[in-house]
């Protein structure tokens, strides 16, 4: 007997580029499954994403892939202070393998898990820029991500009397 | 000089030199400088707005500051990078406003520097920015200005360590407040002992770990709670009621540490009629200074798989008037030991010599610490030499030292367990293959038979290395039974030249 026909959904990003998915890959999504969901009709139109570019969505249904099947994160996405205290920076072969891009790439990614609510897929990004920033002097962050010290000289005094409290400890 | 002059740096304003003031001209200068300072970082604030990290929304910046710490654990507080919390907010206005706002980064308020009180203003920032999250406080030698503050937040304070805290002052001020998230309380004198007693007024629902060392502790005391997994009581003023433990020990049936350092005066102890069953304890370490009540203890309690550690007391130069006295102290000491010694390390770095003995009886293994000791090298000899000389020590199955006095070679000869032999140093091996005395027909007298791993390490530094290790190799083709020798961090030992005398050779770096 042929397995069960999985459901196929088009979604189209603001390039107007479109993919055609499997259903559970795209219910990574928190936001498309309950699109889904509210959706009783089939419907052929594409579901429109209008935040997400289509290089982007390719990387984000490459990670959606690689990860169907595996349980979703509860609802209850609020974490205690205790459970961020344990929360650590490491990151998977994979995961680390697939976050291996360009910044600009890498902040995109972000963005899109953030807008279509995959809360691993922005844990994977915000624990890789994490990576990057510790131990890093503040003048080494700013050469990292091309930032300048826009402080003013009041801000400046406040600043070199934390350094010389935090570096006295 | 008379007529309009135009700036040559700045075409925002010009000024008549005959209609204003020299204190007019400065004024209206600074006042362009500060405007253009406030160009700039506006300038410069716009270009920050430009690179792709600027896309990320606030609070998915915050959450990355967040990932960006190291974990809290309590007995690492000193070790907190409170320098890298800060530098995040160094980086540029825009992050420092969401590090402002991020409260997990701001729950650690740490001095570990002693010549300098913590800065209250500093406090009290940081128990605004972290709004009302638990916090871990480690302080040495607070204010009362500090304590007063601290106070009003212990109902979210997790974890707090507290050294040196002037007698003038009353610690107890913090527990006048409820404290329902305390999980680990350290509080602690490093010079003169503090009266003050810490007594919480109420029940301490959370408490994990408490570490109590010179101070008053009076008992009962609601700190000594069936939470505890950890309790050290050390140098307490007027010790503990061991009586009173001893009630308290069965409802405490979650430890896994207890610590009683000099903690136990000389008391009446009664025995009850069961043992004490610590189902989960791991670690129990005792001081030796009142060695009544410590056996009394150790007879009431029932502590499978722990590991027991006898402490050397802390008042040792007391006894130590003379060499004579010395030995006869430490010789009583360790004679009516009560378990076979399997392990002896001696280690010596100029002054200081620790010595640690430890082994197995029934089912527990135990440990005697000796605090280092300021000795000289005749001293050492004849330390070394007595305590190798015990009878308790027949049963000696591993030995680690940099030192082998010559007397006590003779000692180590004799011992038929002695498997295992690690030595540290030039000097070790040297007097370790002193032991060999090739005289014709002597030489099974003289060797160390039971040896079947030998570790060096450390062997460098000195030009005759070389013809020591040959000797070592003529040694063991001679007579000995070693199956494995070891160099750890010794750089440039030939291993090849034993590959004849010995089936394992390993090598650390």
């Amino acid at each position: 007997m042929a397995a069960p026909a999985t459901q196929q959904i088009k979604i189209r990003c603001n390039d107007e580029k479109e993919f055609t998915v499997d259903r559970d890959v795209l219910e990574r999504s928190v936001l498309i499954k309950n699109m889904l969901e509210d959706v009783t009709e089939q419907q052929d139109a594409p579901i429109p994403l209008p935040n997400v570019s289509g290089p982007v969505m390719a990387k984000v249904l490459e990670y959606c892939t690689h990860h169907r099947g595996e349980p979703l994160p509860s609802a209850d996405t609020e974490q205690s202070q205790d459970e961020t205290r344990k929360r650590t920076t490491d990151i998977s072969e994979w995961d680390q393998k697939f976050i291996t891009v360009d910044q600009e790439m890498l902040f995109e990614i972000i963005l899109a898990a953030n807008y279509l609510d995959i809360k691993s897929l922005l844990d994977v990004g915000c624990k890789t820029v994490a990576n990057m920033i510790k131990g890093k002097t503040p003048e080494e962050i700013r050469k990292l991500f091309n930032i300048v010290n826009d402080f003013t000289p009041e801000e400046e005094a406040q600043i070199k009397k934390e350094n010389e409290w935090a570096e006295d400890r | 000089m008379s007529g309009t002059t135009m700036n040559p740096y700045s075409n925002l304003f010009s000024f008549n030199l005959d209609e204003l003031s020299l204190e007019d001209v400065y004024k209206q200068i600074d006042k362009e400088i500060t405007q253009l300072q406030e160009r700039l970082c506006s300038l410069r604030t716009f270009r920050n707005s430009l690179p792709p990290i600027s896309k990320i929304p606030t609070e998915i910046l915050s959450k990355i500051f967040s990932e960006s710490q190291e974990p809290i654990k309590s007995s690492f507080l000193d070790e907190v990078d409170l320098r890298s919390r800060f530098c995040i907010s160094w980086v540029c206005r825009h992050w420092r406003r969401t590090a402002l706002a991020t409260p997990n980064l701001w729950t650690i308020i740490s001095k570990k520097n002693r010549n300098s009180a913590i800065d209250i203003d500093f406090a009290q920032q940081f128990l605004v920015r972290s709004r009302d999250l638990k916090i871990s406080v480690n302080i040495f030698q607070p204010t009362r200005d500090l304590l007063s503050i601290l106070a009003s937040h212990m109902h979210r304070t997790e974890h707090l360590r507290m050294v040196d805290v002037p007698m003038t002052l009353e610690s107890d001020i913090l527990f006048l407040h409820p404290t329902p998230v305390l999980f680990s309380l350290d509080l602690s004198n490093t010079h003169i002992p503090y009266e003050s007693d810490p007594e919480p007024s109420g029940i301490v629902p959370q408490l994990h770990h408490l570490s109590i060392s010179a101070m008053h502790f009076e008992t009962p005391s609601p700190l000594i709670t069936p939470t505890l997994r950890s309790l050290r009581i050390i140098n307490t003023l007027d010790g503990i009621d061991v009586n009173y433990l001893l009630r308290m020990l069965p409802l405490l049936e979650n430890l896994t540490e207890l610590v009683l350092v000099s903690a136990l005066e000389d008391q009446d102890v009664t025995i009850p009629t069961e043992r004490i069953l610590l189902p989960r304890l791991e670690s129990l370490t005792l001081s030796e200074s009142n060695r009544g009540s410590v056996f009394d203890l150790l007879d009431s309690l029932n502590v499978p798989q722990t590991a027991i550690t006898l402490i050397w007391p802390e008042d040792f130069e007391t006894v130590r008037e003379s060499v004579d006295d010395f030995f006869g102290f430490l010789r009583a000491y360790l004679s009516d030991f009560p378990f076979p010694i399997h392990h002896l390390k001696i280690e010596r770095e100029y002054p200081d010599l620790t010595i640690e003995i430890s082994g197995a009886h029934s089912q527990h293994r135990y440990s005697i610490q000796f605090p280092k000791q300021k000795l000289s090298g005749t001293w050492t000899d004849q330390f070394v030499s007595w305590v190798l000389s015990l009878d308790s020590l027949n049963s000696l199955e591993t030995l680690s030292t940099t030192e082998l006095p010559e007397r006590a070679l003779h000692v180590l000869k004799r011992l038929p367990n002695l498997a295992r032999v690690t030595l540290f140093g030039f000097p070790a091996l040297r007097e370790f293959l002193g032991a060999f005395h090739f005289e014709p027909g002597t030489t099974q007298d003289t060797l160390f038979p039971a040896v079947k791993e030998l570790t060096i390490s450390k062997l460098s530094g000195s030009p005759f290395v070389g013809s020591l290790l040959n000797a070592l190799v003529s040694r063991y083709e001679a007579k000995m039974g070693l199956q494995r020798l070891v160099f750890l961090g010794s750089p440039g030992v030939d291993v090849d030249m034993f590959k004849d005398v010995v089936s394992v050779i390993s090598v650390v770096d």
